[in-house]
């Protein structure tokens, strides 16, 4: 039988593994959650600093939050029960272990056993107002309730349910807005098929959910998320059926919001800090959430993502599992690639590819493929390096653009392709339309090059004989290098 | 005699004195319910005096404008329909 893997059930035993690896830290001090919250956080993130584990909300005795819960590569290690100094290839190959095995199915827990439902409150008692949502950054549209949390929906005819990281204001107590691209699932879903008939369609909001439930709901794997989760613990994620409609939830998540997106009316949403690190997309007529249900766990942790400039847990996580899916998915196609990395401090816009070049034009192959896939949305530069290029060093990524991408032949644009509205350089109408040209840069010197015509790249590993090499190193430490 | 701000995309200083527009309008009053929002028809003025209500204005992107405005709520607005 498979085992487990080591990994934490709920936000708040991961917490505590934050703490004890030092990689989170208590706040006694009270905190407002209009802005004081949200720069402390955002502070945070561009510090790369520990978690603030937040004991006291202004105006919100009973209620604690956790802010920038996996904005860190330590965090994401420590989310995965590993060493927090694991490097980031070792984190890769994690990945790539636990969810290139089976989907695992979820297990369904009764709504007694769920700490979530511990406290139900429905109707009037059901106020997003009463929830301590911080007003992230200033000049955002409103208080956004929905920043480290996913939304369950379900398709309309048949058994596939999206877990997703979809943005959620606070309008009034009971309504919540935000965008839902059309090219989503749960966009597929609503307007596909929910809109053309005119249905409210059932979502239910969870924050604070565990840490992996939440990467699931962050990667974009063609797997149900809720089977992903499981992948990613190796045994079943405990889900529990929402009080009001038929979806079904992480069961010791922290806040559950239940309730209907409204066909067929758009209210205003945003402007909102994105995780482009701009505001870019201005106030608009957005999808409406109406809630019929809040459940939650006694003394509820709110978890509290600042979307900015890099590095925030959107940028760090969807920039991982983006890669590590494209690289099942030039794998899965034969391409002989050696690995691939997308950069968080690009946005997840970049992603840099290493192949074998056994043949000419591989770059253009790579460059369709994962721009014409599912992924290809969320980013616009691949750069397609060798094998001998260490793709996690920026240092070697530079090296390579520079010296071995010809501008003329090694550049090739992508024009109109489907993108997110939110890349900072589009004009109206592109943005619109989410409308995007994509680039590659072509890293690969040419295939039909004689040997002598191939330059030799001069570094200590190429360039000196093995046994000098060997010298060199055993004796390191006699020359009076410390490192 | 309330705190309110709206977002206005068009520009506002092509509005008419006394401009009528629909609008969503959020309460600046401090506690739980500041932030909250809700769709209403108003009657607003570049002078801050002329009517009882004080409306900061927010373009696109969330800039504030420096000029304070004041305003009339002529009518609630509800968008949500009956039920949900």
């Amino acid at each position: 039988m498979k085992m487990a893997y080591k990994y934490w059930k709920d936000n708040r035993e991961y917490l505590a593994a934050l703490m004890k690896s030092g990689d989170a830290i208590t706040v006694n001090e009270e905190v407002d959650w209009d802005l004081e919250m949200g720069a402390i956080v955002r502070r945070v993130c561009e510090k790369k600093a520990p978690a603030p584990y937040f004991k006291h909300i202004k105006d919100y005795p009973g209620f604690e939050a956790f802010g920038a819960p996996l904005a860190t590569h330590r965090k994401l290690a420590v989310a995965f029960g590993m060493d927090p100094a694991s490097s980031i290839p070792d984190l890769a190959k994690e990945y790539l272990k636990r969810t290139s095995t089976p989907p695992i199915k979820p297990l369904i827990v009764s709504q007694a056993d769920a700490p979530c439902q511990e406290v139900v409150l429905t109707g009037d008692q059901a106020s997003l107002l009463d929830l301590p949502a911080p007003m992230v950054h200033e000049g955002d549209g409103g208080r956004y309730i929905s920043t480290w949390h996913m939304v369950v929906a379900k398709d309309f005819d048949t058994d596939f349910v999206n877990w997703g990281m979809y943005r959620q204001m606070i309008f009034d107590e009971r309504t919540m807005v935000g965008p839902v691209l059309p090219f989503s699932d749960m966009g597929k879903f609503f307007y596909g098929k929910y809109v053309p008939r005119n249905l409210p369609m059932p979502f239910a909001t969870v924050i604070g959910p565990d840490p992996l439930s939440a990467i699931a709901a962050s990667a974009p794997s063609p797997i149900a998320e809720e089977e992903f989760a499981g992948m990613l613990m190796g045994e079943p994620v405990e889900l529990v059926k929402c009080r009001t409609n038929d979806l079904y939830v992480p069961a010791h998540s922290e806040i559950i919001i239940e309730g209907v997106v409204i066909p067929n009316i758009a209210i205003d949403e945003g402007p909102f800090g994105e995780y482009t690190g701009y505001r870019v997309t201005p106030r608009d007529k957005r999808a409406v959430y109406r809630v019929q249900a809040i459940t939650m766990r006694k003394k509820p942790i709110m978890t509290v993502s600042v979307m900015g400039v890099p590095t925030d847990e959107g940028q760090l996580l969807r920039s991982f599992s983006l890669g590590l899916e494209m690289d099942k998915l030039l794998r899965d196609q034969g391409i002989p690639i050696t690995g691939v990395y997308m950069l968080p401090e690009s946005t997840h816009h970049l992603v840099v590819v290493g192949v074998k070049p056994v043949y000419a034009n591989i770059a253009s192959q790579v460059a369709q493929l994962v721009f014409g896939s599912k992924l290809g949305p969320w980013f616009h530069m691949v750069v397609v390096v060798d094998d001998k290029t260490d793709i996690y060093s920026k240092d070697a990524l530079i090296h390579a653009l520079s010296t071995k991408c010809d501008p003329g032949k090694g550049i090739r644009v992508y024009k109109d392709s489907v993108g997110t509205p939110f890349y900072p350089f589009l004009d109206q109408e592109d943005r619109k339309h989410g409308r995007v040209d994509k680039v590659v840069f072509d890293c690969l010197l040419p295939t039909d090059w004689a040997a002598d015509q191939i330059p030799t790249k001069v570094s200590f590993d190429n360039v000196y004989p093995q046994d000098i090499q060997e010298k060199v190193l055993a004796k390191w430490k006699t020359y009076g290098f410390t490192e | 005699m309330a705190v309110y701000d709206t977002f206005i995309l068009e520009n506002v200083e092509g509005f008419s004195e006394n401009q009528e527009l629909v609008t969503v309008l959020r309460d600046l009053t401090a506690g739980k319910k500041k932030y909250n929002s809700a769709y209403a028809k108003i009657k607003m003025s570049p002078d801050p005096q002329k009517y009882p209500h004080t409306l900061f204005i927010r373009q696109g992107k969330g800039m504030l404008l420096k000029n304070t405005y004041s305003m009339e709520i002529l009518s609630w607005i509800n968008m949500i329909p009956a039920g949900l």
